[in-house]
């Protein structure tokens, strides 16, 4: 696997500065004279690439940076340091050709218009991506049936439901099957329904046309369904680059019993069960969190002290890790930063 | 080129469908501008009740003036206006995302989006006073002359765009609600008066660096005193340093916006 | 009572002091190129027509006809190119001014008049530059009663031109885009006022209608009163045409407001 990435970020920064203004008519009258300006990082010295057919995640809590990585991808957000190249190009410099190859879906702000049928924004964007006819009526034919949206395609945009709607920008954001797509929070609002049609659409479109990808969500089911290999960042900091399964391995503290008992528990096996880790009753089913190395002697425990009809072990969920890791001050996460460098 | 001209076509169509369900603010729009050309026209008519010229201009020929005028502005709301409105809110907001990544030059993409199908009706009657204007003008006039007059209406409505651009891009940086552009508007209103009765300064910064003279008064002035030489070439040399200025200024915008985005 | 409407007022004086600096910029730009154009205009015109007075003004007089028109202007009109009631229907923001326990006409009148705080230190910096830079023109006779006289006039028309622009931007609740009618309002009272042009320039049959308009109470009236050239008789005469005109757009406005506030459907609440 030695084929040049599609996506390489190398050492990539990005700081940027916020105006301060203090509340009432002096902070007014102040910010009339001087501005102050506190310096927020960003982004901080990331690096990964991403090849061709790969399906990305990018998570991180709420400002950990993902989106501004991904608009630096896309050639919106200057970087401050470090470079990008994206099918060899330097995104911010904006040249048609690149522009022409890639596609960037944002969850939270939309490209299609408003008061007009999604099916005339497809034309549009057939004029300014150059898309052949015979080749626009293929491709869109096939998202159409794809997406299962034929009825909805003459219809005021304004007029459909969100999860409608995410499928026609989506349908726009492939129309030139761009080879580079940035998703970022496809899924946001969306019922489970509409998430997982989502979800199986991108499955397939990355199955036929192979491109490189890199999504964004809340969502862990998003991230756990889409994507065999994730970068976490925190703090503008990325922490983890690799497969997706072995974040549990190397992050994961604890495992999860759940335990289907004949009788509830009373309150003394409540607090036997205590001893052993986090503990949830509800009924006649009992939730508790080991640490992973005991929790053999846990699982023993578990049934002594109850009457169990029935006993699962799982592993800790991806979004408990993830949300650990975030709050984790830097250094103790028990991660080292991005080793790895992908499979 | 072309390309961008089809663009152009998709724009217009959409705006179409679009109006059909705004009529009645198309309605509002046609008496907006018919009370506009007759508060001009009458206060033109009262003027001259005092006075039988004005900056070298009798009255017939300061209503040929006053049509320019009222050509140069549908067509401004027309073609630029809802897209120079919009602007500085897209870029205060950041909503210039989806325009950085297309394949497309933005400025000419934000500038042109939304045709304002709603206005059509007022280029009309704008033209229909026009011809009424000249075809009242007692003098006879030059077809050559009223060919360029037509052309440099068109050339104004352009640099009308060119300023107010100039004065919003500030926005960028300024992040005030509409940058400049009440500026340029104050410019602007000078252009609604004969350049001719400014001091000699003033009428030179309006036939050079805010170049308002040309919304309507310069295409007059080649109207009833011919075309020269130096008249096209001095319109070229305008139009083409303004451009310029517009387009370097706009990719410095462009620049700021991206190292402030986050 | 006078609570929340004074507070209004603070909060809307507060917001345009601070603008930044691109506010205060056009107010001043503005300023100089309206009066620019004046200037200019009427130097060509008595220099063409060699006349030494027009409509009762020397060329002097009428560059300060302008000034004190333009400053007049401001006081009375305080944020003239805000559609905020326009607004409020249209984005549902009025659904929260309705839980207030205040009433919504008071609020607006109470946001119109802190508006014309900078207006004021426009009037008040602007005016004093102007003073300096012009000198009294003949046969302007300021005193303190004609002063006196103008401030009342300047107050009624304030309440004149909210009370007049109240049901045009009302008509928001039955259609989009009340910002044209807002233009058009604009063109017909600077014409009209007496903003463009000294009303006595016009023709005897107009002035005598437009006695009866609203209009030249915004501009013309109140500076024809400063100037000391309209006599007691004819102040009170002006002062009852506007308290009619107020009185029947005052039930205009609520019988509008009466019939919008039925059909508003409360959107984005």
């Amino acid at each position: 696997m030695t084929s040049t990435p599609l996506i390489e970020a190398r050492g990539l920064s990005k700081t940027f500065w916020v105006h301060r203004k203090d509340a009432g008519l002096w902070g007014s009258v102040r910010s009339l004279v001087v501005r102050r300006k506190d310096a927020k990082e960003a982004v901080r010295d990331v690096s990964f690439r991403v090849d061709e057919g790969e399906l990305v995640g990018l998570v991180g809590a709420n400002g950990a940076g993902k989106t501004t990585v991904l608009k630096m991808l896309a050639g919106i957000v200057h970087p401050t340091g470090g470079d990008v190249r994206v099918l060899g190009k330097i995104p911010w410099h904006r040249d048609d050709a690149l522009r022409s190859r890639m596609s960037l879906v944002m969850g939270q702000k939309q490209q299609l218009w408003w008061d007009l049928p999604a099916a005339d924004g497809f034309l549009l964007l057939k004029e300014i991506y150059r898309v052949p006819e015979a080749r626009y009526r293929e491709t869109l034919g096939h998202l159409v049936e794809l997406l299962q949206v034929e009825e909805e395609l003459g219809v005021q945009l304004r007029r459909l439901s969100l999860g409608e709607r995410m499928k026609m920008e989506l349908i726009a954001a492939l129309l030139h099957s761009p080879r580079v797509v940035y998703l970022d929070e496809p899924t946001l609002g969306l019922d489970l329904g509409a998430q997982r049609a989502i979800r199986e659409f991108v499955l397939d479109y990355r199955r036929r046309f192979q491109p490189a990808m890199v999504v964004t969500s809340h969502y862990m089911e998003d991230i756990e369904r889409l994507c065999e290999r994730i970068l976490i960042l925190r703090q503008g900091q990325l922490v983890y680059d690799g497969p997706r399964r072995d974040v549990v391995e190397r992050f994961a503290r604890s495992k999860i019993l759940t335990a289907h008992v004949r009788h509830p528990p009373g309150d003394g096996a409540r607090v036997s069960l205590s001893q052993l880790g986090e503990v949830r009753v509800d009924g006649d089913t009992i939730r508790l969190e080991v640490p992973r190395e005991r929790v053999t002697s846990a699982a023993a425990a578990l049934m002594e002290i109850c009457d169990v009809v029935d006993l699962s072990i799982e592993e800790e969920p991806l979004g408990h890790i993830i949300e650990r890791l975030q709050r984790a001050r830097r250094g103790e996460a028990g991660g080292d930063s991005g080793d790895g460098g992908g499979p | 080129m072309l390309r961008y001209l089809r663009l152009y076509a998709c724009f217009v169509r959409f705006s179409l469908s679009r109006a059909m369900e705004f009529r009645v603010d198309f309605f509002f729009r046609v008496v907006m501008d018919i009370v506009f050309y007759a508060v001009h026209l009458a206060f033109f008519t009262v003027l001259y009740r005092h006075t039988e010229i004005l900056g070298g201009w009798d009255l017939d020929q300061i209503y040929v003036f006053a049509a320019g005028l009222f050509v140069i502005d549908a067509l401004q709301m027309t073609i630029f206006s809802n897209n120079l409105w919009w602007l500085p809110i897209f870029i205060n907001r950041g909503d210039l995302d989806y325009y950085l990544v297309r394949p497309v030059s933005s400025l000419f993409f934000l500038s042109v989006r939304d045709f304002a199908a709603n206005s059509v009706l007022n280029v009309l009657i704008a033209f229909g006073i026009l011809v009424w204007a000249l075809g009242r003008y007692p003098e006879p006039l030059g077809w050559v002359e009223v060919v360029s007059f037509v052309v440099l209406l068109g050339l104004g409505t352009y640099l009308q765009y060119l300023v107010r651009m100039a004065f919003i891009v500030p926005v960028f940086w300024l992040h005030s609600a509409r940058g400049l552009d009440e500026i340029a508007w104050s410019f602007h209103k000078l252009s609604q008066r004969p350049h001719r009765i400014y001091a000699p300064f003033l009428r030179w910064a309006m036939l050079t660096v805010i170049p308002v003279a040309f919304f309507g008064s310069f295409p007059a002035a080649v109207l009833f005193d011919g075309l020269t030489p130096v008249a096209v070439l001095h319109a070229m040399a305008v139009t083409a340093m303004l451009l310029a200025f517009v387009r370097w200024f706009w990719n410095r915008g462009l620049r700021a916006y991206s190292s402030a985005s986050s | 009572m006078t609570g929340p409407y004074l507070h209004v007022l603070g909060l809307e004086t507060r917001k345009l002091m601070s603008y930044r600096a691109d506010f205060w910029l056009h107010t001043v730009v503005a300023f100089a190129v309206q009066m620019a154009i004046a200037f200019f205009l009427w130097r060509a015109i008595f220099d063409a027509t060699g006349e030494g007075s027009i409509g009762g003004f020397a060329f002097d007089g009428m560059v300060a006809y302008y000034v004190l028109a333009l400053l007049i202007g401001r006081l009375v009109r305080g944020k003239e190119r805000e559609i905020t009631i326009a607004r409020d229907i249209y984005e549902g923001a009025l659904s929260r001014y309705l839980l207030f326990p205040a009433s919504y006409g008071g609020m607006k009148y109470a946001e119109h008049l802190g508006a014309l705080a900078p207006a004021a230190l426009q009037v008040v910096v602007l005016g004093g530059l102007a003073a300096v830079a012009v000198p009294a023109p003949a046969g302007f006779e300021i005193s303190p009663a004609t002063v006196a006289m103008a401030t009342v006039v300047v107050a009624f028309a304030n309440l004149l031109a909210f009370l007049l622009r109240f049901p045009i931007q009302a008509v928001a609740f039955w259609a989009d885009n009340v910002w044209s009618l807002n233009v058009m309002l604009r063109f017909v009272t600077e014409f009209l006022g007496g903003l463009l042009l000294p009303l006595s320039l016009f023709p005897e049959v107009a002035q005598k209608a437009m006695a009866w308009l609203p209009f030249q109470y915004f501009f013309y009236f109140p500076v024809a009163v400063l100037i000391g050239k309209v006599d007691p008789e004819a102040w009170l005469r002006g002062l009852g045409v506007m308290a009619l005109w107020c009185c029947l757009l005052g039930l205009l406005g609520a019988w509008v407001w009466r019939r919008g506030i039925r059909t508003y459907a409360g959107v984005g609440i």
